[in-house]
């Protein structure tokens, strides 16, 4: 009786087992990548190419995730492969292919030399040989919540020389479905003696359509609440030559004034309905991750003239100083952009609350004047794109991993 | 009491060394002289110097000459691999800012171009505009009163001397438009010297187009410089910063 027992366990467990190594390759990146805390996940294998799409809501900047992954690959028992294909995604939308031959991977990944990894923007090819599939690990109808400092300031004035005001603010993300999400921003005043925003306020709340094209162009629409007490639509659109190096881009929206932000400094704010229409055309040096960006026409506060922008992007951090010269007036100054801490977020279930990505900030060497004023209608692809340039997420990357 | 600081730099020879460093001014130099050189690309850095007021500030609207310390607030990045660019705030300390006093601390920004990169026989050449608002004010329409105003050129020459490593500097400043003070002013030139054991430690001897200054500074944990220096070889100043490569 023990014997035909002990029999019918080892029968049983060893089925366990080979069912264990039954597993394909498919389901074992899957697997990986719902630990890792990647979203929107589906792997398929298609003549000896394992095509893995993801979502990074995990690590702060997109590179890292990308190396992370490729790192994973590496740990995994992936068998009759020749090359992984990574298609990154942005709120469900497939926006970068991102190419390793299997021997890259093979042994010690990313000892090998950084040509073998390749990347582009053509996503629509792999995204059909996907075919209809479910994602696993969905971003959708998930709240994340990040909190971050904000600060307005004024300088230099004799009679008052430094005014600020300092908010805690409190973002609200969600994504709808595939380019569609809902963005709020609510302000917390922590100190203020700059204007008369000193209650708890809404800086934004909007809804935002990205869409990616194949022919290497993308569009943002927006709509609702936007920064500056502005309310109204607003559409984005760019249009890349060259790869990434060379784009087009314009912006059209129309804007009333809102107080349901608070109240505003300036009562020429509060007049009736402000079209904006914007022209610009831009240069990204890919060596430098260096972008000159011309922008003509009309601004928020109807004056009409030209900015001109230069800024590098090293790694997290973004540095760069502005001309501008429009009807109202001229102005310079410098602008950055630091990261928060930390590098990588707590998972994302239904909510998150995490620290924001960045803290702007922005030095107008004549103050802030209503000149080549914009207002901000929340995160979207059109300005978000940097993070998916080819050339450059290889190449951060692989500065992420020497690091 | 010159003659014995420099014998104090010559003595000093056999003890240290590094090339690249923050002056006085927040840029790259010696102490209050600019050189050829500039940081690695994406380098940045931040710091605050104290300047005695005996040379090191300005005049301010009906104040006597220098007579508040100066404290030097900056942030310089290394923008591409030979352009430097620089924000500055200078600070009289003691003196409050109201409407009363009508002051507020002058700012500055500066940019720094590196022409020629330092090879076997040619020295380094960088071309600086300090306080370039002021140089550059009537074009763009951002006047600007310049305290600190400085445009030059500059060519350093590093010769490595057996363990030593001594580090020339020389260069020449003019003045684009009438400001108030001119931080350099015609020819001026030094030398900072260190070991090739102890890196990025220097002791330095310059002349500013205005005086003689003698000098050293230390970098810790290749992020944190101290800069200690005599102005005019007998008014301390200097001050601290923090470097990281972006």
């Amino acid at each position: 009786m023990r014997i035909f027992l002990l029999i019918w366990l080892w029968m049983g467990t060893s089925w366990l087992l080979r069912g264990q190594n039954d597993l394909t390759t498919a389901t074992r990146v899957e697997g990986a990548l719902v630990k890792m805390g990647m979203q929107n996940i589906h792997v398929v294998e298609h003549d000896r190419r394992l095509l893995v799409t993801y979502e990074n809501l995990r690590y702060r900047f997109g590179p890292v995730g990308m190396g992370a992954v490729l790192k994973a690959m590496d740990t995994l028992p992936v068998s009759g492969v020749d090359t992984v294909t990574l298609l990154v995604r942005y709120r469900n939308l497939p926006v970068l292919a991102v190419h390793a031959p299997r021997w890259a991977l093979h042994g010690g990944f990313p000892k090998v030399a950084s040509s073998a990894i390749q990347a582009d923007w053509k996503v629509e090819k792999w995204e059909h040989l996907m075919g209809k599939h479910s994602i696993i690990n969905s971003s959708f109808f998930r709240l994340d919540i990040p909190i971050g400092p904000g600060l307005r300031y004024q300088l230099g004035n004799f009679d008052h020389p430094v005014r600020a005001a300092v908010d805690v603010q409190i973002g609200l993300d969600m994504t709808l479905g595939p380019g569609l999400s809902v963005q709020g921003l609510v302000a917390v005043p922590v100190y203020n003696n700059l204007d008369d925003k000193k209650n708890i306020h809404l800086e934004r709340f909007s809804v935002v359509y990205d869409r990616f094209f194949q022919d290497q162009s993308s569009i943002s629409l927006s709509g609702g609440f936007f920064t500056l007490n502005r309310v109204g639509v607003h559409a984005a659109g760019r249009k890349w030559f060259v790869d990434e190096r060379f784009s087009l881009r314009f912006d059209a929206g129309i804007t009333g004034f809102s107080n349901i932000g608070g109240p505003v400094r300036f009562k020429e704010q509060e007049r009736g309905w402000f079209p904006v229409y914007l022209l610009g055309a831009e240069y990204w040096w890919p060596r430098y991750s260096m972008c000159v960006r011309l922008t003509g026409g009309r601004f928020l506060y109807q004056d009409e003239g030209v900015t001109l922008d230069v800024f590098r992007q090293m790694r997290e951090f973004r540095m760069g100083f502005f001309v501008t010269r429009t009807t109202i007036e001229s102005n310079m100054g410098f602008n950055l952009s630091v990261p928060l801490l930390p590098r990588c977020y707590g998972k994302q279930y239904r909510v998150r609350i995490r620290t924001a990505d960045q803290f702007p900030f922005v030095y107008r060497f004549r103050g802030n004047g209503r000149d080549a004023r914009r207002y901000g209608v929340g995160t979207n692809l059109v300005d978000q794109v940097y993070g998916f340039y080819p050339n450059y997420s290889v190449q951060e990357m692989w500065e992420a991993l020497d690091h | 009491m010159n003659k014995k600081l420099i014998l104090l730099v010559c003595a000093s020879i056999w003890v240290s060394a590094h090339t690249e460093a923050q002056a006085l001014s927040g840029t790259t130099g010696l102490f209050n002289i600019p050189s050829g050189r500039i940081e690695k690309d994406r380098t940045f850095l931040f710091g605050a110097n104290f300047m005695d007021r005996k040379y090191g500030a300005y005049k301010y609207s009906k104040d006597a000459d220098f007579e508040y310390d100066a404290l030097a607030t900056y942030a310089t990045l290394v923008f591409l691999p030979r352009i430097e660019v620089q924000f500055r705030y200078t600070h009289l300390l003691g003196r409050e800012i109201s409407p009363k006093e009508r002051y507020f601390p002058d700012r500055m920004a500066t940019i720094r171009i590196q022409a020629l990169r330092e090879s076997k026989y040619c020295p380094a050449l960088t071309v600086g505009l300090q306080d370039f608002a002021h140089a550059l004010g009537n074009n763009l329409g951002l006047s600007s009163p310049s305290y600190y105003s400085a445009n030059y050129v500059v060519a350093s020459k590093n010769l490595p001397i057996g363990r030593l490593i001594s580090d020339f500097s020389l260069g020449y400043a003019v003045s684009l438009r009438h400001a108030k003070h001119l931080n350099l002013d015609g020819v001026f030139g030094g030398l900072a010297v260190g070991w090739k054991r102890f890196p990025g430690t220097d002791i330095m001897l310059e002349y500013d187009s205005y005086r003689w200054n003698a000098a050293f500074r230390v970098l810790f944990f290749k992020r944190l410089q101290m800069l200690v220096g005599w102005y005019g070889m007998d008014a301390i100043s200097g001050g601290l910063s923090w470097r990281v490569k972006l």
